[in-house]
């Protein structure tokens, strides 16, 4: 089994969680690093590494981010195709983007980023 | 001298509505430092914090521009550690902010941006929506080091039409600058 990472939120990076063993798998906060690639690329790898191969299992990724660069924009794309295409190969695939309630912005962000994602549960709602 | 100049500067850009104004090299590492400095102060005007979000992403992506483009760099420096010539302005007009951004750039790179913001400009929520769409599709263009889609979040934030300016300078250079209202 795969070693969990655990990555605490810094002054430009959101903390992040994966947790492979459960399936379950979360960034929050916020995310404007200094070379996104830098940062995003590791977890790419991680999560290829981790759904090769996978199926029948039960995934959960969480996005609590409240504010995202342009740089950081695409890497997250990358996260949530590579969700959706493990859902396409026969897992059971819940993504949830929870954003600020009084954030319309990060609403639409989420849906929209919702709208290329056809095989995974996608549920966008207001922390509470 | 040196304090009655400065407080006379001080004077014009309290009365032009400007809150922050920084004016040399800035580098990712600045960036940092005087968005920090910039949210302490927006907070403290009581600001709401959505906004306070939005001008500080609208920041970002200008800043992240100037520390890319500037043709302004400063060598010797650590080359993950870009160091770049710039100014960044922030102030009040009205019951609106804005965020405006200048730096130098080559001659040759103009045509091309001023095409890219011209056709911005123009653009509604919904077409700017599908183009930053489709550009987060596309990826970076060859010689960009972001990912294309600065300049379309900072048009996409603002609550109106991004304006900005060329003016030919000396040395094959060219002044730009961006102005973002939220």
């Amino acid at each position: 089994m795969m070693d969990n990472i655990v990555l605490e939120a810094t002054d430009r990076t959101c903390a992040v969680e994966f947790d492979f063993a459960a399936g379950r798998f979360r960034v929050a906060g916020e995310s404007y690093p200094e070379d996104a690639a830098a940062f995003f690329g590791p977890l790419h790898r991680a999560l290829d590494h981790y759904l090769a191969g996978r199926t029948a299992t039960e995934l959960g990724f969480e996005i609590a981010l409240v504010y995202f660069n342009s740089s950081s924009a695409k890497a997250l794309m990358g996260l949530l195709e590579r969700f959706d295409a493990a859902a396409a190969r026969g897992n059971d695939v819940t993504i949830t983007w929870v954003h600020d309630p009084e954030d319309d912005a990060m609403e639409d962000m989420a849906r929209e980023f919702g709208e290329d994602i056809s095989h995974a549960r996608y549920i966008v709602r207001p922390t509470e | 001298m040196f304090a009655g100049d400065l407080l006379a500067h001080r004077r014009k850009l309290n009365d032009a509505g400007i809150v922050f104004l920084y004016h040399g090299y800035v580098s990712e590492k600045l960036l940092a430092g005087i968005g920090a400095a910039l949210r302490l102060r927006l907070e403290s005007e009581g600001i709401k914090p959505v906004v306070a979000r939005t001008l500080f992403a609208i920041y970002v992506e200008q800043l992240q521009n100037v520390i890319r483009y500037s043709a302004d760099e400063l060598k010797g420096e650590p080359p993950d550690d870009a160091t770049c010539y710039g100014e960044v302005v922030i102030g009040v007009e009205g019951t609106k902010h804005f965020v405006i951004c200048g730096n130098m750039m080559a001659d040759s790179l103009v045509p091309r941006l001023e095409e890219r913001l011209s056709r911005l400009k123009d653009l509604s929520k919904d077409e700017l929506k599908d183009l930053y769409k489709a550009q987060m599709k596309l990826g970076p263009e060859e010689d960009s080091k972001g990912a294309g889609l600065g300049l379309i979040d900072i048009a996409r934030k603002a609550s109106e039409p991004i304006e900005y300016a060329f003016v030919p300078a000396r040395n094959g250079q060219t002044y730009f600058s961006i102005k973002a209202v939220v």
